[in-house]
């Protein structure tokens, strides 16, 4: 049995826009968390992720279902009595209080013995690099130093669960990935179960164990980052993350462990599981641009025309006209290696086998 | 279905509350206050109105309609109020543009007279319009016009120049908060300045000066001071009440005069409070919206610059005729300059200035304190009964002064709650008077406070009451000063609901001052009138000093509500 401190169970949230109108926020999700775990929730802002997130903080209230902590349902526990820190988005530090008042305020709620504060707040401050702040008004701290300070603060008090809420968006972009390493390191090292919320999905692949994609208040899929990005489990989850062309396509046959599909004419066997489709089922056909080798024209598995190009340095992303009018994406790293094409080039197209994937097509009232 | 998913969100509110009984304690003694000290005066009111003896009795109210007696002093208010609330906020706007749209100079000096009538007692307007017009008044005499201040001329004078701070305050609020990219954008496209007034800055400021208009209106409507010392034969409502009720002791009447008052005040309450307030294009987002447009045309400038003197020049002629006067033995007879008036004031009314501290001081902080309490409890906290608990508290707010006085002399001179002739009721009138202002200042102030500071140490542990007195109180200290400030003054100024509820044991100056006013000691009544200016300036200046000794922001300027 696995050790599990977190559990969604059916949880739904609603809002009230007056009597009248009715948002659901959270719908139907289930989630669990296993003890030393960090999972993301992912997912366009309105997706629910910082609803659940605070659900399980105790700032919101479920309209249904249950959240268990360490198999405790605590659904009408206050935040207060709830062994959970938060690292919040604005950071919440106590303007009127120093590095030092901030940081062991959990300490000094939890009556702990001064010089006992002042050695945790000491030692916990020095695995962020801000030992010696101790005396310094946060306001008079850098973003990322503040930023630091609310995690110091949070960890502090050794939580059950540690909650951030898209703790990084408003660092600049090199700050940022310095501080998700600084927060995936002390994470583990202290063992601390994590629930993070986040909309960035390059901070969520790098950081977690596990990444939960929600959408409209619903669970989407739940995988490592790999699985998520290479076996999306729907169109929105293959379109949120990363870049996908979405192409229409036709099941010629289905194996257990490849799927042959017709693709504007061309037949292209796929690797993957193929026990959802029969033949003749139509699919979308998930390619990422980077799946896509440049061959010469009429060489490859499809021809197409250069529509346009744009460099942006590492790579060339051209998008590439299809025989029916339809456009593809398609990256090229290292293009001054490697040559750039010219504008209505005719092209030959050649499809990675392995990091292609079909998916059923979705009826319209589900999207 | 909907409803029941509502119903459970409910339910789980409800165990939560269970699960923390230190807020679930602070709300249940704010509402048992609320109902007490607001609600039940009022259904007083309706009661011995409509069933004076015990039994359905509407007397006065079916005579109220028939008795020019008792409908014309509303008709007189609202006329009244429709002139004071024209003229008041076309001298606040004039005042308000000249100080936030143009570059004139002198304009500290401008808001600070402004701002007097805010720290004396209003009506101490009307005094001054007697020393200079009345029957001996100093520009009566020397021009030996013959002519008489009392009645509709001196109330909307006095009342005018009483109130216009009010409209001041919102509309320098709303002129200096309009995005200048707006108006920029107009004269970007070829406008001209007279052009982009009309067709962006003023559509843009119409509910800020409707919001002004209506204030003005309700204030000079619920005024009690003024028109008791210069209405003349021109009788308003709150004069009529109290007459009828202290004067006569005829409580039925009073009362359905009262509710004659209230019914207007609170229509344009509603007003504005769910139509006007909604419309307000003017929102004030945390981003410093750059200088704005000033205007520096010297025909425009000037004749705002002659406009504001002029009135400045009436409001510091206005008080220092107080002034003069609080020094001469006999006003009008006898303008030799003497102390006695002052010795006078020490002596006789020594005993009121210390009760009138000693309410002042106990009413001050406990209404800050209630106040802030319940604008958190609105602002951040999610129980049952949350907008009833915002509507009643801020319900006072419409409720004029003379309606509060009579329902506390009906509510409160027989058990359960008897403090008729207490200091305890003065207080009370005082705390629940003041609440309105000091619940929306704190909730303005909490809606700035990032609620994650709140969250972060409740996540930390700490419960209902260290979040609050550690976390949530130092964060809106500044603020929360001011506001007692705020009270401090209107304790030592107000006099329309207090004139119920003072007694022999408990008199203060104001009402001391109004009496020697009635007795035609005008000298006297000066001196009363500059040693509550001089109390209230002093814990001003006593204010500012702690404040901006512990806070680096300063004190928030004074309100004028």
């Amino acid at each position: 049995m696995a050790d599990v401190v977190v559990r969604f169970e059916n949880l739904v949230k609603l809002f009230y826009e007056g009597t009248k109108r009715e948002v659901r926020a959270v719908d139907d999700f289930s989630l669990s968390i296993e003890r030393g775990d960090l999972i993301t929730l992912l997912g366009p802002s309105g997706c629910g992720k910082t609803t659940s997130l605070r659900i399980l903080a105790g700032f919101e209230t479920a309209t249904n279902g249950s959240v268990y902590i360490d198999e405790e349902r605590v659904n009408d526990i206050p935040p207060q009595r709830r062994n959970t820190s938060m690292v919040f988005q604005s950071y919440g530090l106590f303007p009127h209080m120093t590095v030092l008042e901030n940081v062991a305020y959990g300490l000094r709620v939890k009556k702990l013995h001064k010089r006992e504060i002042v050695q945790r707040v000491a030692e916990t401050l020095g695995l962020v690099g801000l030992e010696g702040l101790e005396k310094r008004s946060v306001a008079k701290l850098s973003g990322g130093q503040q930023q630091r300070v609310a995690l110091c603060r949070a960890i502090i008090t050794e939580p059950q669960v540690l909650l951030f809420d898209e703790p990084l968006s408003n660092l600049d972009a090199k700050l940022r990935k310095g501080t998700r390493e600084q927060i995936r390191r002390i994470q583990q090292e202290l063992g601390i179960t994590s629930l993070y919320v986040t909309h960035d999905q390059a901070e969520a692949m790098s950081i977690s164990d596990w990444i939960a994609v929600m959408h409209e208040g619903k669970l989407q899929q739940l995988g490592n980052a790999e699985e998520i990005y290479a076996q999306p489990a729907n169109r929105f989850v293959a379109d949120f993350i990363g870049e996908a062309n979405i192409l229409p396509a036709e099941v010629v046959s289905a194996t257990a462990d490849s799927v042959r599909v017709q693709l504007l004419g061309t037949e292209v066997d796929i690797v993957q599981g193929g026990e959802a489709f029969t033949s003749g089922d139509p699919v979308e056909l998930v390619v990422r641009p980077e799946a896509v080798d440049l061959v010469e024209a009429s060489s490859g598995d499809m021809n197409a025309v250069v529509g346009f190009s744009h460099y942006t340095g590492s790579i060339v992303q051209y998008s590439m006209i299809l025989p029916d009018e339809q456009r593809i994406s398609v990256q090229v790293a290292n293009p001054i290696e490697r040559g750039f094409l010219e504008v209505d080039q005719p092209i030959g197209l050649h499809f990675h086998r392995r990091s292609l994937r079909v998916l059923p097509v979705e009826s319209r009232a589900d999207a | 279905m909907k409803l029941d998913a509502y119903r459970r969100e409910l339910r789980g509110e409800v165990r939560r509350l269970a699960r923390d009984p230190v807020l679930l304690g602070i709300v249940g003694v704010v509402f048992l206050l609320l109902a007490t000290f607001i609600v039940f005066p009022l259904i007083k009111v309706v009661q011995h109105s409509l069933w004076p003896q015990g039994a359905f009795q509407p007397r006065y109210f079916l005579e109220f309609f028939q008795k020019t007696y008792y409908w014309r002093p509303l008709v007189n208010s609202l006329i009244v109020g429709a002139l004071v609330s024209l003229c008041g906020t076309v001298v606040a706007f004039v005042f308000a543009y000249g100080i936030a749209r143009t570059n004139i100079r002198g304009k500290a000096v401008f808001r600070l007279i402004a701002m007097m009538p805010i720290v004396s007692p209003p009506f101490l307007i009307a005094l001054a319009a007697i020393l200079l017009l009345g029957n001996h008044g100093v520009i009566t005499d020397a021009l030996r016009l013959d002519w008489d201040i009392y009645g509709l001329p001196g109330l909307v004078l006095t009342e005018t120049l009483a109130y216009f701070p009010i409209a001041f305050m919102i509309l320098e609020g709303v002129l200096s908060k309009i995005d200048p990219s707006i108006e920029e954008a107009a004269l970007d496209m070829g406008a001209s300045k007279l052009r982009t007034f009309f067709t962006v800055t003023l559509p843009l400021a119409v509910p800020g000066i409707a919001s002004a208009a209506l204030l003005v209106f309700i204030r000079s409507l619920e005024d009690f001071g003024n028109p008791m010392v210069i209405q003349g034969r021109f009788r308003v409502l709150t004069v009529a009440i109290y007459h009828a009720a202290v004067g006569r002791y005829n409580l039925p009447l009073g009362a359905t005069l009262a509710i004659f008052m209230l019914l207007p005040t609170l229509m344009i309450f509603v007003v504005q409070k769910y139509y006007v307030a909604r419309r307000s294009y003017v929102t004030v987002t945390g981003k410093p919206s750059g200088i704005g447009l000033k205007t520096t045309e010297r025909h425009i400038k000037i004749p705002i610059l002659i406009a504001m003197s002029l009135l400045s020049g009436i409001i510091l002629l206005m008080y220092g005729v107080v002034l003069y006067g609080s020094f001469t033995k006999l006003w009008g007879f006898d303008n030799t300059l003497t102390l006695q008036n002052y010795r006078y004031v020490f002596a006789v009314g020594g005993q009121y200035i210390w009760d009138t501290l000693k309410i002042a001081l106990i009413a001050t902080p406990v209404g800050g304190l209630l106040s802030i309490m319940i604008a958190y409890l609105v602002v951040r906290k999610r129980f049952i009964g949350r907008g009833a608990m915002e509507f009643i508290s801020m319900l006072n707010f419409a409720v004029p002064g003379v309606v509060v006085g009579i329902g506390y002399v009906l509510a409160f001179n027989t058990p359960p709650v008897q403090i008729t002739g207490t200091a305890l009721i003065i207080i009370l009138v005082f705390v629940f008077r003041r609440m309105p202002v000091g619940i929306r200042d704190g909730i303005a102030q909490l809606q700035q406070i990032d609620p994650a500071i709140e969250e972060a140490s409740s996540s930390l542990g700490a419960g209902f009451f260290r979040t609050f007195t550690r976390v949530t109180l130092p964060l809106v200290a500044p603020a929360f000063l001011s506001g007692l400030v705020y009270i401090f003054v209107r304790c030592m100024t107000a006099i329309s609901a207090i004139i119920f509820v003072v007694s022999a044991g408990w008199q203060l100056l104001t009402v001391a001052l109004l009496y020697e006013v009635d007795q035609a000691n005008l000298a006297a009544a000066a001196a009363y009138g500059y040693v509550i200016i001089a109390i209230v300036l002093g814990a001003i200046v006593f204010m500012r000093f702690v404040v901006g000794r512990l806070f680096k922001g300063g004190l928030a300027p004074l309100r004028g509500e």
